[in-house]
């Protein structure tokens, strides 16, 4: 199926709204309609700039009250905003895939207990092939880096697995994406206990943190952040510039025109939901390098956060628009409000009241922004 | 209500623990002295006079970080509260923050935050006993004194852990229940059981049963601490009826009952008892088990345990009802055969205290601090009613 088919062939239904078709057509393969494109597509990276110059009001606002609480912009400080960065890396990592999948009109809900899942396989096989048991407790690895390799292979190769199995179950069974992860999370995570009897899995070799989750690249740049935007750079790359990411957002703005388009809906719809999983494998690592451990109890809200950063980024909850910039940014706020919220010392849970109205707010603003100029 | 009432006291201690260490130049060696959670007041009363010597020269109120693990819970409400009035006893700048969960991932967030506000100590509930070493080396490297609360670290890199006293949890519990009456009312609804009412023996018998499986759960000494304040419940309940019915002086002093002492070794006795009777019940049956376990390569469950234990547990409750109920005035004599027991103890409560002196020997060993009068917990001498002049 190449992207000529899907411009020449005649739309044989109607698209739902011009708007959503507009969205994820690029102007060169897209003559029809190319203005309201030009628009829609300038508002979709809108979205983004609306969303950055708010991310840079409110690090001015919370630099300023933190300076007039302790005589310096503590809030602004390079190591303070790269720890924001830091700490936001694996929901953003995980809201890439999000993004894509929303995108298309889908939802994973498992990515948090499928991380589980992958992390304790991960850390089995990292504990297992790093040395015999007498050797991993008392801290020698003698098969350190093929240890840490397979680990890593694991956490990715788990991850896809959950995400084939959400995939194939969407698409084979033609079930809810939303029903379907929602029930391969219990599965994941009831797997993860069933393996570790819900205490996290011991030994795993420091050097994974030393190596990667705490390293900072060139003295200041926190390894997992600049892992986190690398792969942000190449989901955007595809999503803008190739035709698996016309495909993705082609399927969330209209199946039926898809599949009357030629585009094997049900193929891709699998591969986005491998695609998540990956990252979630990904997001994994990233876990297991920074705590040195396993978070089996941890990670429930993590498909939340996710879609949520996504929302927020300016991807259509309904499909068809998509924003990988956004969903960085996206995955960025709830971690600057924390943050700055701690700085200033307001109660904690006034912190949980504040995150919440201002993500829908922001939400709400957006989106009474989009309406006016439609 | 238990961790609650305790969570302030873990505060207090842990909160005047970094204070001292902040305040001491010499580098935290006082604070390494300092008494644990199970003596706050003593940590707080050292901590304040470096506090006022050093606050005063300075006048600058110090700045503690407190990440606390799971906001929202009693637990850590009772922290909060307790942390807070530590903050302003000690002139602290604190600053309180929690994770809503008990989640490494929602922690390290609130720690990098507090961070960047540099604070001179820290005091940081570990929600994840590998993932923090680093980060508490760093600020301990740093003279950001670090104190851990609540759960252990992997490595002991900080200044001091404190987590919960269950036996000082359970006596603040049991002094709650005392001096609110729940104790009396648990007392009330023991006695109305059916049946067991009507003879001492029958009261001896239900309140040891219930001992019996408390303890099962629980450990033996919490076991103990919570049911005491209800076993006096009982005596003095006892002890207004027979005033009520005219059966005794009315300034008759409940505690010279017979049927107290009985009460009294049952809770030792139905404690100890019932703790065999799970492998949660106590240390020494997980102790066990595990070597057992490491010995023969059986694993034991815990039904497993429990079948192999309940014979045992029901002989010796049988057999220490017999000894404690014998003696008694009426129904006593209604459970136990004449002359069954004659052989092994002597039924004189009032003139040789021997199984008095058994029992305080029991108690002491489980209330070591218990024995010293409360204020508010009246018939707190009970320890030294029985037969005072014979030691």
């Amino acid at each position: 199926m190449s992207e000529e088919t899907l411009t020449e062939t005649p739309p044989m239904a109607e698209p739902p709204t011009s708007a959503d078709t507009g969205a994820f057509a690029r102007p060169e393969d897209a003559p029809e309609g190319a203005s309201g494109n030009r628009l829609m597509r300038s508002l979709r990276g809108a979205t983004s700039i609306w969303l950055a110059l708010f991310i840079v009001a409110l690090a001015i606002g919370f630099g300023i009250a933190s300076a007039l609480e302790y005589g310096s912009p503590v809030y602004l400080k390079v190591d303070n905003l790269l720890s924001i960065g830091l700490n936001a890396a694996q929901i953003m990592v995980l809201a890439m895939g999000m993004t894509y999948l929303i995108g298309a009109g889908h939802l994973d809900l498992s990515v948090g207990q499928s991380l589980i899942l992958a992390s304790v396989l991960a850390a089995k096989v990292m504990v297992a092939v790093g040395g015999t048991p007498e050797q991993v407790a008392a801290d020698q690895y003698p098969n350190l880096g093929l240890a840490i390799t397979l680990g890593v292979l694991t956490a990715i190769l788990a991850g896809a697995g959950i995400g084939l199995l959400n995939g194939l179950i969407v698409t084979r069974l033609r079930l809810s994406s939303f029903i379907v992860t929602l029930g391969t999370s219990g599965l994941a995570y009831g797997i993860a206990l069933v393996l570790t009897s819900a205490a996290n899995v011991a030994f795993i070799p420091d050097q994974i943190q030393q190596g990667f989750g705490g390293l900072k690249l060139f003295g200041f740049m926190p390894a997992p952040l600049a892992l986190a935007l690398v792969i942000a750079a190449i989901m955007w790359w595809f999503l803008r510039r190739t035709r698996f990411g016309l495909r993705t957002l082609a399927i969330g703005s209209s199946k039926e025109a898809s599949i009357r388009a030629g585009v094997d809906v049900n193929r891709h719809t699998l591969r986005l939901f491998v695609l998540m999983g990956v990252l979630v494998g990904i997001a994994a690592v990233i876990d297991i390098a920074r705590n040195a451990n396993t978070n089996v109890v941890g990670h429930q809200t993590d498909s939340l956060q996710a879609i949520a950063a996504v929302v927020l980024g300016g991807t259509s909850l309904f499909g068809g628009v998509a924003s990988v910039g956004g969903s960085v940014l996206g995955s960025l706020v709830p971690v600057m409000l924390q943050n700055g919220l701690v700085i200033l010392q307001v109660e904690p849970f006034y912190q949980f009241a504040v995150v919440g109205i201002i993500l829908i707010l922001a939400v709400y603003f957006d989106q009474r922004r989009r309406e006016r100029a439609t | 209500m238990k961790r609650a009432s305790l969570g302030k006291y873990l505060a207090l201690g842990a909160a005047s623990m970094v204070l001292a260490a902040a305040c001491s130049s010499s580098g935290g060696t006082s604070a390494t002295t300092a008494p644990s959670a199970a003596a706050p007041s003593t940590a707080a009363s050292e901590a304040a006079p470096s506090t006022s010597a050093s606050g005063g020269s300075t006048g600058e109120a110090v700045k503690i970080a407190f990440i606390a693990g799971q906001i929202g819970i009693t637990f850590y409400t009772g922290v909060e509260c307790g942390a807070k009035a530590a903050a302003k006893e000690f002139n602290v700048d604190l600053n309180w923050t929690g994770s809503h969960n008990w989640d490494i991932n929602e922690t390290r967030p609130l720690i990098d935050a507090a961070k960047a506000t540099n604070p001179q100590g820290w005091v940081i509930s570990p929600t994840d006993p590998d993932a923090l070493i680093s980060d508490i080396e760093g600020f301990m490297a740093a003279k950001q004194w670090t104190v851990t609360i609540d759960a252990p670290m992997s490595k002991p890199v900080e200044l001091q852990n404190i987590q919960s006293n269950h036996y000082e949890g359970g006596k603040t519990a049991a002094a709650a229940m005392l001096k609110h009456g729940v104790a009396r009312r648990f007392a009330f609804w023991i006695l109305n059981l059916p049946g067991v009412g009507k003879s001492t023996t029958g009261v001896i018998l239900a309140f040891g049963a219930i001992t019996c499986l408390l303890s099962a759960f629980v450990s033996n000494t919490a076991t103990v601490a919570m049911l005491l304040p209800t076993a006096i419940g009982i005596i003095a309940v006892i002890g207004k009826l027979l005033q009520h019915r005219g059966d005794v002086e009315p300034d008759f002093d409940p505690q010279r009952l017979r049927v107290g002492a009985a009460i009294m070794l049952m809770l030792a006795y139905g404690a100890s008892v019932g703790g065999l009777l799970t492998p949660v019940g106590s240390p020494p049956n997980l102790i066990g088990r595990g070597l057992i376990e490491e010995a023969t390569g059986e694993r034991i469950s815990f039904f497993q345990w429990m079948t192999l234990a309940l014979p045992i547990c029901l002989l010796m409750f049988v057999l220490s009802t017999v000894a404690v109920a014998q003696g008694q005035p009426g129904g006593g004599r209604g459970v136990v055969r004449e002359g069954l027991l004659e052989f092994l103890l002597q039924p004189s409560y009032d003139r040789m205290p021997r199984r008095e002196l058994f029992a305080f020997h029991h108690l002491v060993e489980r209330f070591e601090q218990l024995a010293a009068p409360r204020p508010h917990s009246a018939p707190a001498s009970w320890s030294q009613a029985p037969a005072s002049p014979a030691w």
